[in-house]
């Protein structure tokens, strides 16, 4: 009988010798955040369905944060051609122009990326997937202003659910974002890949404002046409028309800001924070051993609240110092506040 | 003896489970074992996720113009962090000549557990279990398996490994006698066995008359033989696979093609090796739908067959059971 098992337990004790040779507790092997799903609701979908299209950009979006850092890494003294004329192309021209109709894999498109940092890859993920939702809620018809705020409020308590996942709902100083050693290296090296990513920022936050300014589907409808077409205008005379410093929220849409401020806020940590990732890797000064440290170390400090904290009226008056025509405009919609 | 050559064993065999997505919205690149190939990534169903495989069919053309359906829906969840848990209800659907034709093979409970994440330098690492648990008249006891799955990504391509071990049962009235230090089989290489995860295979898990045996099928039994077969003595032998798949992704397409193959062996039934290679592909087609689809062909071993796959996994968020935001 013991014959018979031999080569079963051959095989299963290589299975055991080669997991117990990882280590959970070391640094590489950790066991990582939990990836987590969105939350369940009637409204789910609610954006996609009235707005396909916007929805797609959205889907190709994903696709830039990911090439850009997985050719920053593997390419780590990458001309500028690579990003902004090759990769900018193709997206400009293609990508934006037939977006996919699902939600893309990052981890396909930047699988070296999401295994440097998969901790900040699922960050990224958790905050897009609360970004999408709040979509939903403001393109549910069905229900009042009133139950939107109260669906909101909702989402915002499954996303601070996750602490360990979580941006930090209070404003961060912008020495964050500007004032490391790093800071600034890939808008320099990459200017016009730079200022793509930062137009998609400004169409996810011009966006909220396009459906809270709307009183009715048809007036929502030709509000978020109006900041889509806004976008294609920042595009298409690229790359003059691209904000040439990072949009934040309180001054390119004021509305979600003044209903949403956390929100908000959440909105742009997330951003700084895909800046200073973008940073990092392109900053040729630092180590490529020390470049995951890094990275973590710079998520950490925009997850917690309780260190680099700004007031919210700095906050908001940093905004408009830095000037919302640099950002690519206030969110040209037209209604007001839906109450 | 007689019994022994008209029944053949009976078998019970684990079918590796699901395993889901760390992506809240793209599931196509989660690969399931047996939809399309039997070799799957180590990946758990994320948090809250539940996923339905309702439309799971597989065809199965073997020797003698035999052919085969088996349905599989399955339910799984996310239900802890790093764990999922599974359902699977496998029915089957034969030939004219076996007796019971058609029906449900059993229920099988199963978990698996994210060990660690995939690192520059280190693979993903899951860990999986199994209880099938065999239905109908006579049905078998409870079957167990343990699998470790291994998922490496490459900047084109990602490898996947799976080795599991799991227990099956069979009646020792066949052609083995279970002597003390082995089992001593009669005839040339013993009785034949299905193919995992085929419909011969999930047939044989209940009880059902050893004419089974998908190489050389018999008369159906009557009811007096089922009756000694049910008294015959049962015995627990081993199961063992190893196998190994290749990946790669179109992602603007969301369409992963994956092919696979994958070596098992029934110890203790003077069967040889099988090997399996199959090919596949996966296909997001909305948020909350994949299509799945693939071939394969087992070339080694006993009843050899050509098979096809196609199902569809249904997917989306479910809270609120025993925690509300």
């Amino acid at each position: 009988m013991q014959r018979l098992f031999s080569r079963s337990w051959v095989v299963a004790s290589v299975s055991f010798v080669v997991a117990l040779g990882v280590p959970p507790g070391s640094a590489d092997a950790q066991l990582q955040p939990n990836p987590q799903t969105y939350l369940a609701a009637p409204y789910n979908w609610a954006f996609r369905d009235r707005f396909p299209n916007v929805d797609a950009l959205f889907n190709a979006f994903d696709y830039g944060h990911a090439i850009l850092y997985e050719t920053l890494w593997r390419q780590p003294n990458a001309p500028a051609s690579v990003l902004d004329t090759t990769r900018f192309q193709f997206i400009t021209r293609k990508l934006l122009r037939n977006p996919p109709n699902v939600p893309l894999d990052e981890s396909a498109i930047g699988p070296n990326w999401v295994k440097l940092a998969p901790e900040v890859a699922q960050m990224f993920e958790w905050a897009h997937l609360f970004h999408r939702q709040v979509y939903d809620v403001w393109s549910d018809d069905r229900l009042s202003p009133a139950q939107k705020d109260v669906q909101v409020a909702r989402l915002m308590r499954y996303y601070d659910s996750r602490d360990d996942l979580a941006f930090s709902s209070k404003p961060k100083s912008m020495n964050l974002m500007e004032g490391q050693p790093y800071s600034l290296a890939f808008r320099k090296r990459f200017p016009k890949f730079n200022g793509l990513i930062w137009s998609y920022h400004w169409l996810q936050m011009t966006l909220y404002d396009a459906l809270l300014a709307s009183s009715s589907p048809a007036e929502r409808k030709e509000n978020v046409s109006a900041v889509v077409a806004r976008f294609w205008s920042l595009i298409d005379s690229a790359p003059a028309s691209l904000p040439s410093v990072m949009p934040q929220s309180a001054a390119i849409a004021p509305r979600f800001t003044a209903r949403y401020p956390e929100a908000a806020i959440i909105f742009d940590n997330l951003h700084s924070l895909h800046d200073v990732v973008s940073d990092i890797l392109a900053d040729t000064t630092v180590p490529r051993g020390a470049k995951r440290r890094m990275i973590l170390e710079a998520a950490a400090r925009y997850r917690d609240s309780t260190s680099s904290i700004t007031s919210l009226e700095e906050w908001k008056s940093m905004a408009e110092s830095m000037g919302v025509a640099n950002m690519g405009g206030v969110a040209p919609v037209t209604g007001g506040n839906e109450r | 003896m007689a019994i022994m050559t008209r029944w053949p064993l009976l078998l019970v065999l684990l079918s590796p489970p699901l395993a889901r997505s760390a992506q809240a919205q793209a599931e196509y690149r989660n690969l399931d074992a047996g939809f399309p190939v039997r070799i799957e990534d180590a990946t758990v169903t994320e948090r809250y996720a539940f996923d339905l495989d309702l439309a799971n069919i597989r065809f199965d053309a073997l020797s003698g113009n035999r052919k085969r359906l088996q349905l599989e829906p399955r339910f799984s969840y996310g239900i802890l962090p790093y764990t999922e848990m599974w359902l699977r209800v496998p029915v089957y659907y034969r030939e004219s000549t076996i007796t019971p034709r058609k029906g449900i093979a059993g229920v099988g409970v199963g978990g698996m557990y994210q060990w660690s994440f995939e690192s520059l330098h280190l693979p993903a690492l899951a860990f999986a279990s199994e209880a099938f648990f065999p239905t109908g008249p006579g049905a078998l006891p409870a079957a167990y398996s343990f699998k470790t799955l291994f998922t490496k990504s490459l900047s084109s391509t990602r490898i996947h490994l799976n080795a599991s071990l799991a227990s099956f049962a069979i009646r020792s009235a066949v052609d083995c006698r279970v002597l003390p230090g082995g089992s001593v089989c009669g005839g040339q290489g013993g009785p034949s066995l299905p193919p995992i995860d085929g419909p011969c295979t999930i047939g044989s898990e209940s009880a059902v008359p050893l004419s089974l045996s998908c190489a050389a099928p018999a008369p159906a039994a009557n009811e007096t033989e089922l009756a000694q077969a049910t008294t015959d003595r049962l015995v627990t032998r081993a199961h063992w696979l190893v196998g190994m798949a290749a990946d790669k992704t179109l992602p603007l397409r969301s369409i992963v093609f994956v092919a696979d193959a994958f070596a098992e062996r029934f110890e203790g039934i003077g069967r040889r090796t099988d090997l399996t290679a199959e090919l596949g592909a996966r296909k997001q087609v909305s948020p909350g739908v994949v299509l799945v689809g693939g071939v394969g062909r087992h070339f080694r071993g006993a009843n050899l067959s050509t098979f096809l796959v196609l199902g569809a996994t249904y997917s989306r968020a479910l809270q609120g059971f025993w925690r509300r935001f």
